[in-house]
């Protein structure tokens, strides 16, 4: 596990929000993969994901993947994402391999208020911006 | 620069509507055979341009030399020419223009040393900045990889396959009804605790009655002085 890591692991142990929300942190790491899976309490099918490289922090959150977007709404789904990167705090819409996320990127250098600040309100974005996807997602 | 467009490049699938953009490892391993190839090419300038300056001094030497022998034997000619010793003045100009095309010829020669060496140096600076372009790259290469890499291994965690996750509009729908029922609980818990502080609804009629309450009113102070 690198260090920034670990470090991102420790600011979010015994760390709740106001409504008391809680993050459960488990670690991954193998040849394959190092990364935590960051679970908010309430919405734990949406998990944060943190990642590190040299430079950067990367918390993703899977949000849903193309197959679920209604046909011929994936343009107007890109469109209203586009529209609302801006507008969303901290965190950003991404496409990566076929899967629509959210994220926010912070450098290593982050001290643990920043990153307890970053998971939150990412975490807190979750909902919201599968609130606007909605309407061009296929109904379950 | 243009670092953007060159990670578009490394993403297979991009530009092809049937597949999406996904970073492999295959596209870093071919930036990291191109950083090792810019290093190459960098240390073979760098070899190269020590030969051609060692061989550019020794030019430059040999040039230098020529022209202070030419200098040398003009000054003789006009010296045998001023003491009228025609046969040696001819045999020294003879002499000189030997020494006046070796001269053309090594100038000639140092005049591409020098042209090499500019040339050689542009090459370093340039293998070197694109090397580090290409450092850079990689980086950042690198990290969309493994943020793709922990969405597909959590996608595959939730749904059991690799290509797909769970409906999120299904797990939204959950998901509110999970946090109303929260919400529902912590406002039920709020008016246990209100009727269990001080039987409040009985309180709040006993004090419309003006049984009890408003003791310490300002006219119920008065009051108490007035008796």
């Amino acid at each position: 596990m690198s260090n920034s890591l670990d470090k991102v692991q420790a600011a979010l142990t015994d760390f709740s929000c106001q409504d008391g929300c809680s993050f459960k942190v488990t670690a991954t790491d193998n040849d394959d993969i190092s990364m935590l899976t960051i679970i908010c309490e309430d919405i734990e099918e949406f998990a944060i994901l943190a990642t590190a490289s040299e430079t950067q922090l990367l918390f993703n959150v899977a949000l849903f993947d193309r197959s679920q977007i209604i046909e011929g709404q994936e343009s107007a789904l890109n469109k209203v994402m586009l529209e609302l990167n801006i507008a969303m705090p901290l965190s950003s819409f991404a496409l990566t391999a076929g899967i629509y996320s959210i994220f926010g990127a912070m450098s290593i250098n982050s001290e643990a208020k920043q990153i307890q600040q970053e998971v939150l309100v990412l975490s807190e974005n979750i909902m919201d911006a599968l609130e606007v996807c909605q309407q061009f997602l296929i109904k379950a | 620069m243009g670092f953007l467009n060159n990670v578009l490049k490394t993403m297979k699938g991009y530009g092809n509507e049937a597949n999406d953009a996904f970073v492999d490892s295959q596209g870093i391993r071919i930036m990291e055979q191109e950083i090792r190839d810019a290093e190459k090419s960098q240390r073979q300038a760098n070899e190269s341009l020590t030969d051609v300056m060692a061989e550019q001094k020794r030019l430059a030497r040999k040039v230098n030399d020529l022209t202070a022998s030419i200098t040398e034997y003009s000054d003789a000619i006009s010296k045998l020419l001023d003491a009228d010793n025609e046969t040696l003045a001819m045999e020294t100009a003879e002499k000189l223009a030997e020494l006046e095309s070796d001269l053309d010829g090594n100038q000639a020669v140092l005049d591409s040393y020098n042209e090499q060496v500019k040339e050689l140096k542009a090459i370093i600076k340039d293998s070197s900045k694109q090397k580090d372009a290409l450092k850079r790259e990689v980086l950042i290469v690198k990290s969309t990889e493994s943020a793709q890499k922990a969405s597909v291994a959590t996608a595959a965690q939730f749904s059991g396959t690799n290509s797909s996750l769970r409906s999120a509009s299904a797990s939204m729908e959950r998901i509110k009804a999970k946090q109303q029922k929260r919400k529902d609980k912590m406002k039920a818990a709020r008016e246990l605790a209100a009727e269990s502080n001080g039987d409040g609804e009985l309180k709040d009629k006993l004090t419309t009655a003006g049984v009890i309450g408003n003791q310490n009113s300002a006219a119920s102070i008065l009051d108490r002085y007035r008796k």
